[in-house]
């Protein structure tokens, strides 16, 4: 079975929205909030986007 | 066979990791949204970060604080006393309850054994950058 990708891949370096929250359409950055409330009421935003946290240190190796 | 096999995707953050995409559902069933979260065999459950809960409709009502052990230590999770659900998208026949944990200062989500993982046969493939789910 070949592997998917569960849509498209962010192409985009998130790195620059550190700390902040993204709302991702396409695999594109279409909006960006301090919280997540904030994000979600921006005009423009569907559902069915993808809103997820960008972490503080973006770039670095993840130890959870 | 497994019923899904995902490639490792990147979010913008660096390297390829196991990211699992999940259509998520509040606890009053009306708020219905798409969560990237890693897998996490290493997580007991659903460790959210504390900003979904607003999302998924959670009040502070709903949800009960408690020390957890995390890998720099102690951290306050704050879980859910009602229970969201969840389905992979590409296997949307298979509903599933979770019961998050949110902690304040998260940044990823993580899908660890007692939801997700209760449901599905997980494997990993390092070296081709992939993992598999099966419906158990």
């Amino acid at each position: 079975m070949a592997a998917v990708r569960q849509g498209p891949e962010v192409l985009e370096d998130l790195t620059k929205y550190a700390g902040s929250w993204v709302a991702i359409r396409d695999g594109k950055v279409i909006a960006s909030a301090l919280d997540s409330v904030e994000l979600r009421n921006k005009p423009g935003i569907e559902d069915t986007d993808l809103l997820m946290p960008v972490p503080d240190v973006a770039s670095g190796a993840f130890v959870l | 066979m497994p019923d899904l096999t995902v490639a490792y995707r990147s979010f913008g953050l660096g390297e390829p990791r196991p990211y699992l995409v999940l259509m998520v559902t509040g606890p009053d069933g009306t708020k219905q949204g798409p969560i990237p979260g890693l897998i996490d065999t290493g997580a007991d459950g659903t460790v959210l970060p504390f900003g979904y809960a607003p999302l998924m409709g959670y009040e502070p009502a709903d949800l009960v604080a408690e020390q957890a052990t995390q890998v720099g230590g102690s951290v306050t999770m704050h879980r859910a006393t009602r229970p969201g659900r969840a389905f992979v998208p590409e296997i949307p026949d298979l509903v599933f309850e979770i019961t998050p944990s949110f902690v304040q200062g998260a940044r990823i989500a993580l899908w660890g054994r007692k939801d997700l993982l209760h449901h599905f046969e997980m494997s990993i493939a390092e070296r081709r950058k992939e993992f598999s789910l099966t419906k158990l």
